[in-house]
């Protein structure tokens, strides 16, 4: 299928429009102390079904259409702005952070993951009559939503830590590097989830996808951050700058997302760990770390974020009862796991409960789990909608309890 | 003391077992990838260590005279110790030239920069950081007696561990000071690579690792 004229220009300007409306939106947004990402959904929920194509379905249809080469170029380009993202998500996985804090960081950091995921997961696996799923999906089910459960989001939790002026406290650092593994954890159990997930939804190998999990994994951090470490000095000293770092980085990062996919795991997962590679690689200067995330960011997030938007209608889909109890499992889940691990490595009650509501954030983390939960058909809309109601709730409640419980 | 040394453990036993205050050792600068994983005698004492280890990168009958010392600043309770014993140790050398230096590293804080932050505004947070980590600096040095020693405060960027060995080796230092690690280094701390590894892996100079009997080890 080729893209013709028409289609081209229609592509062209849904990108150019998107891409200019989401940065007022999230201007706008900022104003209000909303999380950047929040104004970009509420762009997509305007631009989308649940507004603009209500009210004129036809000219929504024009602009966004569902079928034929605009469509999938679009798709397309929002494959590789969700790659991109786990990319500089993984570039931020400094496992020695968790080391370096001690007992604390290390109880926090597996309580905050496996309580929530244990919670989720049970809750699952014994009230299935409040998830709609089918019987054979249980297990891959009950992981995902477990997994949902035990996400954290770094970016909006640093930011929080930054405007409370806590980033460099005892606190801020156990925060970060229980965020850092539990989105290391996270996304590594996800994948593995994506990869159960068979041609027609059966349960594949489950050995040889923890195998090829483990292995690729510890080959890209052996081996993979080796021929970075002598490669990027080499770049850097002969290629323009900062361009041939960038090209070069994510050059990397599709070739591993490409490796994944073809050896039967999820693309995300690839670009994953080459993300932690290179972000691990002593030669990665900070100003090129910025200009990476700044790229992403700003280019590639927004479209992503907007689509997701477009792609549900947000009002049909919203079920109260299921929005209320996703957002509240989500809450008690991280905020006890976190909490009791902290209080367990030592902290104080308030320090413990401050260090559970700066977890509690999701961000754009959950969001993106939840869209590509949606793509490959593991929930439904309407989990969907809930899951992104309670990753904006949770990271707009953070600051605010944090701060009363380090006052 | 002579023994008989099957492995680095007999030495470890022997220097516990006479409290012993100085190791010291000839480390090649350099080692391979392989070495790195499995680790040479040198770097597996310092590794374990329970009292401080001095690698000597060109042990000689005839000593060079030392210049320039680079002591580590990073924020920890040890760090005081350490710089109390770099100290003695210039004043017992003739050594003028100390350079007290911390690493800047904030994981998380590019990210988050790049989604909300206006020029300015990224400028102005990473002009806060900056400070933050000179007054530490400068309450760490007050605490310490330098007596007619200057000492010179240093704040660079990079990973903790590398970007300090970088820089003891582009000031051509002749020794490099740091604290011990806090727990016994593994191999998960090679995959995951520790501060100390990276100064192991490749030693810019000397390196004087200080144990500070701090919980009595």
């Amino acid at each position: 299928m080729k893209l013709g004229h028409n289609e081209l220009i229609i592509l062209l300007t849904s990108i150019g429009g998107v891409l200019i409306l989401a940065r007022i939106f999230a201007e706008l947004g900022k104003k209000v102390k909303m999380p950047i990402v929040m104004g970009e959904i509420l762009l997509g929920i305007i631009l989308g079904p649940t507004v603009f194509g209500s009210i004129s379905p036809d000219t929504f249809s024009y602009i966004f259409p569902k079928v034929g080469a605009a469509k999938i170029a679009m798709d397309g380009i929002t494959n590789l702005a969700v790659i991109m993202l786990l990319f500089v998500a993984g570039m931020e996985v400094q496992l020695q952070i968790i080391l370096k804090q001690g007992r604390t960081a290390i109880y926090t950091s597996f309580t905050s993951m496996i309580i929530p995921f244990i919670l989720g997961f049970t809750i699952v696996w014994f009230f299935p009559g409040f998830f709609h799923y089918p019987p054979e999906r249980q297990l891959v089910y009950a992981m995902f939503f477990g997994i949902a459960m035990a996400v954290s989001a770094l970016p909006v939790i640093t930011r929080i830590l930054m405007d409370l002026n806590l980033f460099k406290t005892k606190i801020g650092m156990i925060i970060i590097a229980a965020a850092i593994f539990d989105d290391l954890t996270g996304w590594l159990i996800f994948s593995f989830v994506l990869s159960l997930m068979g041609q027609e939804g059966e349960i594949t190998n489950i050995w040889f996808t923890i195998g090829m999990i483990i292995g690729f994994g510890l080959f890209m951090l052996i081996v993979g951050r080796w021929i970075i470490n002598h490669v990027l000095p080499w770049i850097q000293k002969n290629l323009s700058w900062p361009g041939g770092v960038l090209s070069i980085s994510l050059g990397f990062c599709f070739l591993g997302a490409a490796f994944t996919e073809y050896i039967g795991l999820h693309a995300i997962l690839g670009a994953f760990i080459v993300g932690i590679a290179l972000g691990d690689s002593v030669h990665l200067q900070e100003r090129e770390r910025e200009i990476i995330h700044q790229f992403v960011t700003n280019v590639f997030a927004p479209l992503f974020f907007v689509s997701i938007g477009l792609k549900v209608n947000f009002i049909q889909n919203f079920d109260w009862q299921l929005v209320t109890l996703v957002v509240f499992l989500a809450c008690i889940c991280k905020v006890f796991g976190a909490s009791l691990g902290a209080y367990l490595g030592g902290l104080t009650k308030r320090e413990s409960l401050a260090v559970g509501f700066g977890l509690n954030a999701r961000g754009a983390m959950e969001i993106i789990l939840g869209t590509l939960a949606l793509s490959a058909g593991l929930i439904d809309e309407k989990m969907f909608v809930a899951l992104v109601v309670m990753a904006l709730l949770t990271s707009m409640i953070s600051g605010p309890l944090m701060k009363k419980f380090t006052d | 003391m002579f023994a008989e040394l099957h492995c680095f453990c007999t030495i470890l036993k022997l220097c516990k077992l006479n409290i012993v205050d100085l190791l010291v050792l000839g480390a090649l600068e350099k080692e391979n990838i392989l070495k790195f994983y499995i680790g040479s005698i040198a770097r597996n004492i310092s590794r374990k260590a329970k009292c401080s280890v001095l690698l000597l990168t060109n042990p000689s009958a005839k000593p060079h005279k030392f210049k320039k010392f680079v002591v580590s600043g990073v924020e920890n309770p040890k760090t005081i110790h350490t710089l109390n014993t770099s100290l003695y140790l210039a004043r017992k050398l003739n050594v003028n030239d100390v350079t007290v230096v911390n690493e800047v590293h904030n994981p998380g804080l590019a990210m988050a920069i790049a989604e909300d932050s206006t020029a300015p505004e990224a400028k102005e947070i990473k002009k806060h950081i900056a400070e933050d980590y000179t007054e530490n600096m400068e309450e760490l040095i007050s605490k310490c007696d330098a007596g007619d020693i200057k000492l010179t405060e240093k704040i660079i960027k990079g990973k903790p561990g590398y970007a300090i060995s970088k820089y003891a080796n582009d000031k051509k230092a002749d020794l490099l000071v740091i604290n011990s690690p806090d727990t016994n280094l593994n191999l998960f701390d090679r995959i995951f690579t520790h501060d100390i590894e990276f100064i192991l892996a490749d030693l810019p100079c000397n390196v004087l690792i200080v144990h500070s009997r701090v919980n009595g080890d």
